[in-house]
């Protein structure tokens, strides 16, 4: 008997949105993107975001889905051709096919690759029993650009609550764990005070009209810290430590720069998390992570498959593994980090002169 | 002719004054020979092993996966053993102690070594003690005897150096100083000089 394989999107191809004009990303259970402020990083992100609405809501309009207020229809046809492609590959899911949209101004063209290579398409495909799988799975993607100022608002609490893309809702789901998965909460708090030894524990303070923000309690102070007063990085690490422990986890999650407003040394303790999530627990996640920091990169060395390395030529976004440039590690009088290297622009992903 | 070299600094000083010093120097012996710097490595590195891996990583790059006519390697030469062209005692090919003997040994390694298959030229500059000292003159008569601390103040009275600054203050006297003269009296220049002729006349052959 084959052992099942666990759920895992393998390459995603992108034609004609935005800054990419076409490219095809091999991705690993935790995949690591680098590159300079405007490369394509988050485009790609948002392609990745954007299909999964597609095909897991079945628009009808592609142009009508919206994030945070902020419409997709601007991403279209940035180049020559007047259509937006997007595929995915996957294995463990809806016996590894394949998925394709070829989105127009008016119409989307759906494509299911079957298992002889062989593709069919229809515009119902994304109704019927052969994609249910795979629908199911892009539902729960997750994408996550974190703002402390979000993260410290007061929150209304309700059943069944989610972190959103900027971090909101983070009081009301961690309400909800206390309530209804103690276990859950308590692991949170204990994961926090390892890594901020200083955090006695996470309050959730009553503010009217069944509102709540959240605050943490220091062992050297009496007064709580509520909101605003925490520390930005405790606030993101919390957040963080919500993300990974939701008790009905995202199978796919999107994080933009997790190291922002963290220290260094702590960086180590969010990638251990990440890669627990996404190799060592029974029902594995899938990681996307954007990253600026070669302290965070470092941890990669080992690990080359799992780093893109992204660039702009002529105004277009290329992707290119950390795999391409085997040879450097090759060599046996190794001194420089991987992070280094980066800096250095060796292995590019770096700002143009 | 257009060549295409790799240039392995230290920082945006070096980025913006060496072309230019290896442009001249280049026209010195061939005025229709242009060089465009395809790719800057930029050091991150204090430690001296550091900057040798560097150095090796960046030539498997350009000898492996892609192609370079020249690789322009250096540093500062600050606060170490000096190496200047009239006085080689110190260099032992055991243990090179001064920067300009260490890149050179690696770099004559590569080159001998059977891989990489495809050898680079090497050009090397370190500049005695900061690159402002290849700057200074006539300004100041001698001006490896400054600290770099004190050649970067001469030169711009700041140690706190931006790329406005470097643009409005380095450039200039880089793309106007009489080389000649330069090779007289700043020897850390003129080492530099002589590789740049040695690359010369091998082009030619």
């Amino acid at each position: 008997m084959t052992e099942k394989k666990r759920p895992l999107l393998k390459k995603f191809r992108i034609e004609n949105f935005t800054s990419i004009e076409k490219a095809e990303v091999v991705l690993s259970p935790l995949t690591v993107f680098i590159g300079p402020n405007n490369s394509g990083k988050t485009n790609f992100f948002r392609a990745l975001d954007w299909f999964s609405q597609l095909v897991s809501e079945n628009r009808s309009s592609p142009f009508a889905i919206k994030r945070d207020n902020e419409g997709y229809s601007r991403y279209f046809h940035n180049f020559t051709s007047k259509k937006i492609c997007l595929t995915c590959e996957y294995e463990g899911i809806n016996h590894d096919r394949g998925l394709g949209l070829e989105i127009e101004e008016k119409e989307t063209k759906i494509a299911l690759l079957e298992e002889d290579g062989s593709f069919i398409t229809g515009a119902d495909l994304l109704k019927g029993d052969a994609t249910r799988e795979i629908r199911e799975y892009f539902h729960q993607l997750r994408y996550f650009s974190l703002l402390p100022k979000i993260i410290s608002a007061s929150n209304n609490v309700f059943v069944d609550p989610e972190i959103s893309f900027e971090g909101g809702n983070v009081t009301a789901v961690l309400d909800f764990l206390k309530g209804e998965h103690p276990d859950t909460f308590d692991k949170i708090e204990r994961e926090l005070k390892q890594c901020v030894p200083e955090v006695e524990r996470i309050i959730l303070k009553n503010l009217p009209s069944s509102c709540k923000q959240i605050g943490i309690k220091e062992k050297s102070c009496d007064k709580p810290f509520i909101g605003s007063e925490i520390s930005e990085g405790i606030l993101l690490f919390i957040t963080l430590l919500a993300i990974i422990h939701q008790p009905n986890p995202a199978k796919i999650i999107c994080l933009e720069e997790p190291e922002q407003h963290i220290h260094p040394r702590r960086l180590r303790s969010i990638l251990d998390y990440l890669t627990d999530l996404a190799y060592h627990v029974a029902e594995p996640v899938q990681i996307l992570i954007s990253t600026h920091s070669p302290y965070f990169l470092n941890y990669f060395k080992d690990r080359p498959e799992e780093v893109v390395i992204v660039d702009k030529k002529e105004g277009k976004t290329t992707f290119t593994s950390l795999l391409e440039h085997e040879y450097l590690f090759q060599d046996q009088k190794e001194e420089l980090s991987l992070g280094e290297l980066w800096f250095s622009g060796l292995v590019g992903g770096v700002p143009k002169p | 002719m257009k060549l295409e070299a790799v240039l392995l600094g230290e920082g945006l000083t070096e980025q913006i004054v060496m072309p230019i010093f290896l442009q001249r120097c280049i026209h010195y012996f061939q005025k229709d020979t242009d060089v465009t710097i395809i790719d800057f490595i930029e050091n991150p590195a204090t430690k001296d092993s550091k900057l040798l891996d560097l150095l090796r990583k960046t030539y498997l790059k350009y000898s492996i996966k892609f192609q370079a006519d020249i690789l322009l390697v250096g540093r500062d030469n600050d606060n170490k053993h000096k190496h200047l062209p009239h006085d080689d005692k110190h260099t032992k090919k055991a243990e090179p102690c001064c920067f300009f003997c260490k890149l050179k040994q690696e770099i004559e390694e590569l080159q001998k070594s059977s891989w990489p298959p495809r050898k680079i030229p090497a050009i090397i500059f370190v500049p005695v003690e900061a690159i402002e000292s290849w700057l200074l003159y006539p300004k100041e008569l001698f001006p490896e005897n400054l600290t770099r601390f004190e050649a970067k103040n001469k030169l711009c009275e700041t140690l706190r150096l931006s790329r406005k600054i470097v643009e409005e203050c380095h450039k200039p006297l880089a793309e106007k100083i009489d080389i000649h003269a330069l090779r007289k009296n700043v020897k850390s220049f003129d080492l530099f000089f002589l590789q740049v002729e040695t690359f010369m006349k091998q082009l030619k052959i």
